[in-house]
């Protein structure tokens, strides 16, 4: 049997699309200016940058990957993986951060 | 199972449907090319994994390293890769829309920026190379580990990604001859769809690669 999610065909239209594009045009110049406009230290420019990276990202997974109109199975799949991603993320922090040092749990 | 006996399927409300082709399932190829993306993921954020590892450890040294990439051909990446990936997009739309002959338009002019994206990189690797800093040359070698480490993630990430651009490019050829044979149509477009998705994911490694490697050196 075909299986056929008629939600998608009603929902991304080519003004969505062109919107979006627009707003990661946006995000993407301010990308670009950040560095010049704010730049403060070095951890503030790497924090304004993901912080950046991150709504692209939602804009891009929600909208241009479709996620937004798929069904609760695909988004679930994407938590765990992102999740996943972030436990390896902590616990590497975790040693880095505190390797010899006096919370050093991995002594 | 009898040959000639139909197998019958029940959707949600008891109304029956006969099996013709289980490879057309819909829901089906598009999850396996979840799960495949899930993998993709898992590979790079293991690379940005140890780049944000040696960043906390070497911060200084990948200031410098990041200093002396050109902003000018990493940001025109940035642009060519946001822009295909609408020209992608809208491929999908014009094909649902029955505009085969915009569909494969919009898929040659993704073609086309994604050479584009490969010549930028490709100038960008020989202004390196011949400036001796590739993995394992000796002036790299000579430098601080800090900076060795950054070029050495440099070429390792930037590399992968660049071989995902080349495959992306392949299933695009590809998805180009099945749209002329008939095999995608209008109401059957999935392979499609899992390349546009692939070449999101493509752009999306892209958007957390070019602030690391190219912007730390402005901002730091």
């Amino acid at each position: 049997m075909l299986v056929k999610d008629k939600k998608h065909d009603l929902d991304i239209t080519a003004s969505l699309y062109y919107r979006i594009f627009l707003a990661l045009l946006a995000l993407t110049i301010l990308t670009f200016l950040q560095p010049f406009i704010i730049s403060e230290s070095l951890y503030s420019t790497v924090s304004i940058q993901m912080f950046l990276a991150l709504i692209k990202t939602f804009f891009i997974v929600a909208y241009y990957m479709h996620l937004k109109y798929e069904s609760m199975l695909f988004k679930v799949i994407v938590l765990v993986a992102v999740v996943t991603l972030c436990i390896f993320f902590i616990i590497t922090a975790t040693d880095a951060i505190f390797r010899n040092e006096t919370f050093d749990m991995f002594r | 199972m009898n040959d000639n006996t139909p197998e019958i399927i029940y959707d949600k409300e008891g109304n029956p449907h006969e099996i013709v082709d289980f490879n057309d399932d819909y829901t089906a190829s598009k999850l396996g090319f979840w799960l495949f993306l899930f993998t993709e993921l898992m590979l790079f954020g293991a690379m940005f994994l140890v780049f944000a590892f040696f960043f906390y450890k070497f911060s200084a040294n990948f200031v410098t390293a990041s200093e002396g990439l050109s902003l000018l051909l990493g940001g025109a990446n940035t642009f060519i890769l946001l822009i295909s990936t609408y020209f992608m997009g809208m491929s999908l739309i014009n094909l649902k829309n029955r505009g085969i002959e915009e569909c494969k338009k919009k898929i040659y002019i993704t073609l086309i920026l994604a050479f584009l994206f490969l010549l930028i990189k490709l100038v960008e690797w020989s202004i390196e190379i011949n400036h001796g800093i590739y993995p394992n040359s000796e002036i790299l070698n000579a430098k601080e580990h800090g900076v060795i480490l950054f070029f050495g993630l440099y070429f390792t990430m930037t590399g992968f990604h660049g071989l995902h651009i080349i495959i992306g490019i392949f299933l695009m050829f590809w998805v180009l001859r099945k749209i002329k044979n008939g095999k995608i149509t209008p109401k059957k477009h999935v392979i499609l769809e899992n390349v546009a998705l692939y070449w999101d994911l493509v752009h999306l490694v892209w958007v957390f690669l070019f602030p690391l490697f190219y912007i730390i050196g402005i901002g730091g």
